[in-house]
């Protein structure tokens, strides 16, 4: 059922002796670390936020807490380390779209956009892009769904590893998943994209 | 249940998961790097680590050009000296030399002094009893 990740960097023994090397303080075991996490990290706040500096900025701030936590022995590892890296990592991007939330808010003085328009704008990607309709397809999303495919697909993480994150069961996250794709595929039918590639 | 429903979006999703991860430039790692140690930095506050922009490298080349040049263009030549600066001992009596030619600073002190000796303190007591008359 679960696939397993096509990227050997994605072993979960080599992630853990990562992660084990940092604790013992071994010398450039943070390079690996940051190596290894970093750009999923990005990823998944990129997929949210659409905005590069934003999501470079989450990234850091992701990685100084878990350092702080890690170097000051706060961090008790029980081999759980993506679950806890993304649910901080989630945590900063909510804080970000609600704070983007209330500045657009005041900004247009409008309450009833703020209301109806919870989403960060895609604006910034080209429409050229043929990703481009995949992207506004998964804003279109509601939070949960996004927040799954986000995980999923641009932080790599594993469907257990969600569960564990958003803590609730692997079946309902993977019916997330299901539902959610379910929905991309029938927002992009009409797409030419799509509908070559099915021809 | 399958999860595999869409093998297309869901390849589709992987790239455009894939293209995301390879967004940043090739110094992002160390920029995440030299991050830590530092305070949480605040998403507000904007305390991240960021490239060096470009015009800082332009400036900084200005400003080295600039050093290294206006010394000479203020430069005396030996053929440009009179009397005066030649006869200068040091830095400080040149300064106040040519603060002299260009102030007058001679006659200044020389008012001065005769402010001083002309001056009679009594002249206040009836000024202030009397009123200056219009």
């Amino acid at each position: 059922m679960q696939r397993a990740p096509s990227d050997p960097s994605l072993d979960s023994d080599a992630s853990d002796a990562i992660v084990r090397s940092v604790i013992a303080g071994e010398p450039g075991a943070w390079k690996n670390l940051i190596g290894l996490w970093s750009r999923r990290v990005y990823a998944a706040a990129q997929s949210r936020l659409h905005d590069p500096e934003a999501a470079e900025e989450v990234t850091q701030s992701v990685m100084v807490t878990v350092y702080e936590q890690i170097s000051t022995g706060r961090y008790a590892h029980n081999g759980q380390f993506e679950s806890w890296l993304f649910r901080i990592a989630m945590n900063r991007v909510r804080d970000v779209v609600r704070k983007s939330q209330r500045q657009r808010t005041r900004s247009l003085g409008d309450a009833a956009f703020a209301a109806s328009d919870d989403r960060m704008p895609v604006s910034r990607y080209e429409a050229s892009d043929p990703m481009s309709a995949l992207r506004e397809a998964i804003a279109s999303l509601p939070e949960a769904d996004q927040e799954v495919l986000s995980l999923r697909h641009h932080a790599q993480l594993g469907f257990a590893a969600i569960a564990e994150m958003l803590g609730q069961p692997v079946g309902t996250v993977l019916a997330r998943h299901h539902r959610a794709v379910a929905k991309l595929k029938s927002q992009l039918e009409s797409h030419p994209f799509v509908s070559e590639a099915q021809r | 249940m399958n999860q595999s429903n869409d093998p297309q979006i869901e390849a589709m999703l992987d790239e455009l998961g894939a293209r995301t991860r390879a967004e940043p430039d090739g110094g992002f790692e160390q920029r995440v790097e030299q991050s830590l140690g530092q305070p949480v930095p605040t998403i507000s506050g904007r305390r991240r680590i960021r490239r060096a922009p470009v015009w800082l490298g332009a400036v900084a080349a200005t400003v080295a050009v600039g050093v290294v040049l206006w010394p000479a263009t203020r430069a005396v030549s030996p053929g440009e000296l009179d009397g005066t600066e030649a006869a200068a001992e040091s830095i400080a009596e040149l300064s106040f030399t040519l603060f002299d030619d260009a102030f007058g600073l001679e006659d200044s002190l020389a008012f001065a002094d005769d402010t001083s000796s002309t001056f009679d303190p009594t002249s206040l007591d009836e000024w202030f009893t009397e009123g200056e008359p219009l």
